[in-house]
């Protein structure tokens, strides 16, 4: 098999793969959850500010336990993420195959509920029954939220469309139909809820969501966790957008459970009075790794290759696609660049847009691994927050600082390869401006 | 009037052409409704429309898009003339799907 059709096949699979229902609802599905973390960041934001003698000043003005209601926020977005998955994906799922989907939602969501443990042990060995406990509801609880409500989906929709369920005469109103009609579906999820608890029960003595955690969770978690986990990350994202598909999308999509799941962790070490920087305990690669420091000015650190455009190129074409493509780009949209210059399927750009993520993760992780900049606990920036700002938000300026790193990276290693790029068009352009010049100037023929 | 649904990863970039496609239709005073939206709100948001058009970067969504919204023309924006923003053009396409 050659390099190009073993290249083909891998994108048809990444395509299939993307297309596959349950993968599509578990990424329209989590970015529900978007909304939520994003305002739970901004309070966390206001109450851990990165830098130097926030707490101290904040503490002085309003007293000490000052954070305490920003943190009732953030926890009450935070730490019902599982929770939200559940919702999201089920919704989602249940959506785009036409069924009941908040019906379903909240089947799966009760479904979710009777999995996990419904009592907690207190510090002095009391068992408190009558609660939710917050430690399986929140990130830790991702994966089993991910698993319940693909399966509560599947059976929901299954049996609305063989039509399994109670049937009202004609006459008796939609609503009151549509609720009887759950009733079966919704006693079949349940059920194999209620006897999975049991199974594991009896089996481990153990919930699903615990097992779930150590067995499948966790690997998870620590693969991603690595510097090769980051650099499969970034190179698999930037290999698909070359080939026109929104890679960040489709990797993302799969990828963010985890990765938040891995912030989430970092949050809950912070929240046990641990310190971050230089812990074995805290992850590296989270979200805001794969999503902020790799993707200055959009997939590929393009910002990079508009700077190197402004800086090295003379073609009208290069000039005007960076002209067009620079306000967007500063808020991290990069289309008209990936398709207007092209980028997509151009030879000389693949080694640099695949390239400068790559080495970008690769300095972030040091700069995080030598204790330069603190591991990314909760607080999250939007995806359009431009490039340095993002950066200090999310790790001070240490965070500017190393984001402004990755963008210099970005100019030097694009340079090299605007130029080439720019003298093809230059060439080109010149060679229509002749060819014009010949049509319209028959005597110069001669 | 004509209504063109335009839907890509989560609707930004699509919407910056949606501008330059409603700037477009103004300058031929052709009367029309265009609008951008996320992939994911595609039933929700474009199954009353007379066209779909997709961003090159999800164009492999066609397939499934097209089944969620039966009856109405679905079909992938040229990169070249998504990634130059070109309005015009970009209507021109959408017109000549609508057979318009």
């Amino acid at each position: 098999m050659g390099k190009s059709e073993l290249f083909n096949k891998f994108m048809e699979y990444m395509v299939r793969f993307a297309s596959i229902k349950s993968v599509v609802a578990l990424k329209d599905g989590f970015i529900l959850t978007l909304p939520l973390t994003l305002v739970g960041s901004a309070f966390l934001l206001v109450a851990c500010f990165p830098i130097a003698g926030w707490g101290a000043l904040m503490s002085s003005l309003f007293g000490p336990d000052w954070a305490a209601p920003l943190f009732q926020v953030s926890g009450a977005t935070f730490n019902i993420l599982a929770i939200l998955s559940v919702l999201g994906i089920t919704y989602k799922y249940c959506e785009a195959e036409g069924c009941d989907a908040i019906t379903a939602a909240l089947l799966a969501l009760a479904a979710f509920l009777t999995l996990i443990k419904g009592s907690v042990v207190a510090k002095s060995g009391e068992v408190v029954g009558g609660v939710i406990p917050g430690q399986w509801v929140g990130g830790n609880g991702v994966i089993t939220a991910i698993i319940v409500a693909l399966v509560s989906s599947w059976i929901f929709c299954y049996c609305e469309k063989h039509k399994i369920g109670l049937k009202m005469p004609e006459g008796v109103p939609t609503g009151v139909a549509k609720a009887f009609a759950a009733l079966v579906p919704g006693f079949f999820i349940l059920l194999a809820a209620c006897v999975l608890y049991i199974l594991c029960n009896v089996i481990t003595s153990k919930t699903l969501p615990e097992m779930v955690f150590v067995l499948l969770q966790t690997p998870l978690q620590n693969l991603t966790d690595t510097l090769v986990g980051g650099i499969i990350i970034a190179g698999v994202q930037s290999i698909l957008f070359w080939a026109g598909i929104h890679g960040p999308n489709i990797v993302g999509g799969v990828m963010n459970p985890i990765l938040m799941a891995n912030a989430l962790d970092n949050q809950a070490l912070l929240d046990a009075g641990q310190s971050l920087v230089g812990n074995p305990q805290a992850k590296i690669i989270t979200q805001q790794v794969t999503d902020v420091f790799i993707k200055g000015g959009g997939c590929g650190l393009t910002l990079g290759f508009l700077i190197a455009a402004f800086l090295g190129a003379k073609s009208a074409q290069m000039k005007s696609i960076s002209r067009l493509a620079f306000v967007p780009g500063l808020f991290n949209i990069n289309e008209p660049i990936i398709f207007g210059l092209p980028i997509v399927f151009n030879p000389y750009f693949l080694i640099p847009f695949v390239g400068v993520p790559v080495l970008a993760i690769i300095l972030t992780y040091f700069a995080i691994a030598v204790g330069f900049l603190t591991p990314f606990a909760a607080v999250q920036v939007p995806w359009t927050t431009p490039p340095v700002i993002a950066g200090f938000l999310l790790g001070g300026w240490q965070g500017a600082l190393v984001q402004l790193g990755t963008i210099v990276l970005s100019v030097v290693c694009y340079f090299p390869f605007v130029r080439i790029q720019d003298k093809i068009y230059c060439k080109e352009e010149k060679q229509a401006a002749q060819d014009e010049q010949a049509a319209t100037d028959p005597v110069g023929q001669n | 009037m004509k209504k063109i649904i335009l839907l890509c990863a989560s609707g930004m970039s699509t919407s910056m052409l949606v501008k330059k496609m409603q700037e477009a239709a103004e300058a031929a005073s052709y009367e029309c409704e265009i609008a951008a939206f996320s992939a994911s709100e595609a039933t929700t948001k474009a199954a009353d429309a007379d066209v779909v058009l997709l961003g090159p970067q999800i164009r492999f969504s066609k397939g499934k898009i097209s089944e969620q919204l039966p009856g109405v023309p679905v079909d992938a924006i040229d990169m070249r003339m998504y990634g130059c923003m070109d309005g015009a053009g970009v209507l021109a396409f959408a017109r000549k799907i609508m057979k318009d």
